[in-house]
């Protein structure tokens, strides 16, 4: 905060937008951790700051030289305040009062603070509507609210969905004044599974407790009034941070861990096979005991994976001098920004992703960035800059290379592809911007007039395609003539388990990723049609091409789809167009451990990995998309 | 006395799953329903005390059918049953009067709990 205000001070003109949103953003997450932890003054304190900064963030008033001594004195308390908590055994000691009282005589000499006041609770809210709707004025912010801490289970799939449903829940019961992180996050999932709501109307602790009891997959509540704790329910042992501090860390040798999570993961699976055995012959006291394995193993495999976590940080060290080392041999300069190298992610996808991450670099900087005599020319900078950027949503992270270089010609590239001999003129012709950028992704392209020995024969980026889809994750280019481009890696945060509908094929069987899959429906030969370029199957009104998986694979096909016959048919959705593929059965629903394919098995399109079974038999993981 | 169930999906495979959580000890399966209109004819003949149902559904949308009985019976008891990536639906779905949620695939035990918290509402 100190830093963005003595950059605010010292640059000339108006305000940065970027700067006064991370101020906003930092006084916001302090008044919420705060709050949460019942310091009282420094909540009210980073409060009073996020109100002070709001109007300037808003462009309703200029920062001027005095608000920042102002937010600059607060800050200084709050670290004050800071401190004091830490070394005081979690007390908070010393007072902020004055500087508060201070920023709310300005505001009301500006008559700024009504209007700032009820922004921020209605926008918390996140319904558009004013939060306190009912009793405009008294809901303020330094009204006593009773604070409701709210955990979702670590093994909820959807905490997105449930956090949803505590708010919509709870706000049945009273108006929701404020919630950290605020509604909108929530519904992204961008959130660490705790929800901090205030709730006005004074509501009794048995009704709310009552409430959030009704709500499935939540771990703890805690109740605050005036910072105090009135009640709290708790499924598991509470940890306290004292114990948290006192869990030594050990080191471990990496290939133990492996083993422990190959060993939890290989027990998942064996537990469909008891468990089916359990189901066939009626044994109530097996079937209870395998799920309480069950929930064992999940346990054991998410610590085991939990324990494998590394910051990405480890691995982009070297990726600043990668790409200077790029730059001076083709004669250009280049700086690098890396932002994000704390986001943690699983070694061994660290791992493999290394050598697919120095690539996008290189390759940025040999074909993207452009030589500084081009870039004065062309009014760039005379040196390119190259942003990596980490983020992490929900399970995933995503890694992205922007480039301010030339960026990529779709039509450049359609006509190299049909001069290669990649793909034909017609398909060349029908296939969209976006579509044509990852014709870079096939083997052998280059987009490089002259082929460098930076970037290679175009080796690489499909290999780097590869990789990010064996993990499950998904790769992206966008690029704009002239500004640069940009490369998405998205990849799960953990190698984890996936589930997968089993589906027979002739003697066969493949796995699908159930998320890749919209639905699944039994049709029989009259409801195929014929089309021009196949077959298709007609749903809700809607003609989707049909082709037999066997046939996508290039294996033999037993029958034809207008034979008698019933099939199912799996409807996948592939750049907004739906397609179906054709199975002869599904053998059910599992959760398995999926492993990418080594070389060279994984250039066979459309197999994005590699599992086993319930019986120990080895099935491919199939990407459906790619088989359409 | 059995709790009532409706199990409403468009996938034969799906309702046999369901079905085999509401084990005969605790609970009845009045009735099974292919889509959402199904879905309300058979909620308005059985009165079951819970409804599971798929968002996706051919003719009309679980989203649709709960809409409709929430509005015939505003006690209705309904669980949504969704998959992972349908996250969006599902709010919708609880904004149009859902109880709660279930994502596929699951463990009985997950369906279980998640009935339980809903029935003791």
């Amino acid at each position: 905060m100190e830093r963005v205000l003595v950059d605010l001070e010292r640059a000339d003109g108006p305000a940065q937008p970027g700067a006064v949103d991370d101020f906003f953003r930092a006084a916001h997450s302090i008044k919420g951790m705060a709050a949460s932890m019942g310091f009282q003054e420094t909540t009210a304190l980073a409060h009073a700051l996020e109100d002070l900064m709001e109007p300037v963030r808003a462009g309703a008033e200029p920062l001027t030289r005095s608000t920042i001594d102002l937010m600059l004195a607060g800050v200084d308390r709050l670290r004050e305040l800071v401190e004091a908590i830490d070394a005081g055994e979690g007390k908070e000691s010393g007072s902020a009062e004055a500087v508060v009282t201070r920023i709310r005589q300005q505001q009301r000499d500006k008559g700024t603070s009504p209007a700032a006041a009820a922004a921020t609770p209605a926008q918390a809210n996140g319904n558009g509507k004013p939060a306190a709707a009912a009793t405009p004025g008294t809901e303020g912010p330094d009204e006593p609210t009773v604070s409701v801490q709210v955990e979702i289970s670590p093994t909820s799939r959807t905490p997105a969905v449930r956090g949803y449903l505590v708010h919509k829940r709870l706000s049945e019961l009273a108006p929701v004044v404020r919630m950290t992180p605020p509604l909108e996050e929530v519904k992204k999932g961008n959130f660490d599974r705790k929800l901090l709501l205030e709730l006005g109307g004074s509501p009794a602790d048995d009704a709310i407790r009552a409430k959030v009891a009704g709500i499935p997959e939540i771990v703890r509540v805690e109740i605050r009034r005036g910072g105090q704790i009135v009640a709290a329910d708790s499924e598991t042992p509470v940890v306290s941070s004292a114990t948290l501090k006192a869990d030594r860390i050990v080191r471990i040798q990496a290939s133990l861990l492996d083993s422990l999570i190959d060993g939890a993961g290989e027990i998942l699976t064996l537990r469909h096979v008891l468990r089916k055995e359990a189901q066939y012959s009626n044994n109530a006291r097996l079937l209870d005991a395998v799920t309480r394995m069950e929930r064992i193993a999940h346990e054991m495999h998410r610590g085991a994976l939990a324990a494998r976590l590394a910051p990405i940080g480890t691995i982009l060290e070297r990726l600043p001098r990668t790409a200077r080392e790029v730059a001076r041999i083709s004669g250009k300069e280049v700086e690098v920004e890396i932002e994000g190298g704390e986001i943690e992610i699983d070694r061994a996808i660290l791992e493999e992703i290394q050598g697919p991450l120095v690539h996008v670099i290189r390759n940025a900087v040999d074909h993207g960035i452009e030589k500084p005599e081009t870039r004065v020319e062309n009014g760039k900078p005379a040196r390119g800059r190259l942003h990596i950027r980490i983020t992490r949503e929900r399970d995933y992270v995503t890694i992205s290379v922007a480039d301010d270089g030339r960026g990529m010609d779709p039509n450049k590239i359609r006509q190299s592809a049909v001069q290669k001999g990649i793909i034909d003129e017609d398909r060349a012709a029908v296939l969209d911007d976006r579509e044509a950028l990852r014709l870079i992704c096939l083997p052998g392209f280059s987009t490089a007039e002259k082929l460098t020995e930076i970037s290679g024969r175009g080796v690489g980026m499909d290999v780097v395609k590869t990789t990010v889809e064996g993990f499950g994750g998904e790769f992206e280019i966008e690029s704009t003539i002239g500004r640069g481009s940009l490369m998405l890696l998205r990849l799960p945060r953990t190698i984890a388990l996936v589930q997968v509908l089993l589906a027979h094929t002739g003697e066969e069987m493949y796995a699908v990723p159930l998320n890749k899959i919209l639905r699944s429906i039994e049709v029989s030969s009259g409801d195929v049609k014929s089309v021009p370029r196949g077959s298709a199957i007609e749903v809700n009104g809607e003609l989707i091409p049909m082709r037999p998986l066997a046939e996508a694979l290039g294996r033999p096909v037993a029958a034809r789809l207008t034979d008698d016959l019933r099939v199912r048919a799996l409807v996948v959705e592939s750049r907004g167009k739906k397609a179906a593929l054709a199975v002869d059965e599904i053998a059910g629903v599992q959760e398995v451990v999926v492993k990418p394919l080594g070389m060279p098995l994984r250039r066979i399109e459309g197999v994005a990995g590699i599992t086993r079974v319930g019986d120990g038999r080895p099935v491919f993981l199939l990407d459906p998309q790619k088989l359409l | 006395m059995a709790i009532k169930v409706l199990i409403v999906d468009d996938a034969v495979f799906m309702r046999n799953m369901i079905r085999e959580v509401f084990t005969p000890d605790r609970f009845e399966v009045v009735a099974e329903a292919a889509n959402g209109q199904e879905a309300i004819d058979r909620y308005k003949q059985h009165k079951p005390d819970l409804v599971t149902m798929d968002i996706v559904m051919p003719m009309m949308s679980g989203i649709d059918a709960t809409r409709a009985i929430v509005e015939h019976d505003a006690n209705a008891k309904i669980i949504m049953c969704s998959a992972l990536g349908q996250e969006a639906l599902v709010m919708e779905a609880l904004d149009a009067g859902a109880s709660d949620f279930i994502v596929k695939p699951f463990q009985p035990d997950d369906v279980l709990k998640v009935v339980n918290k809903v029935l003791s509402r």
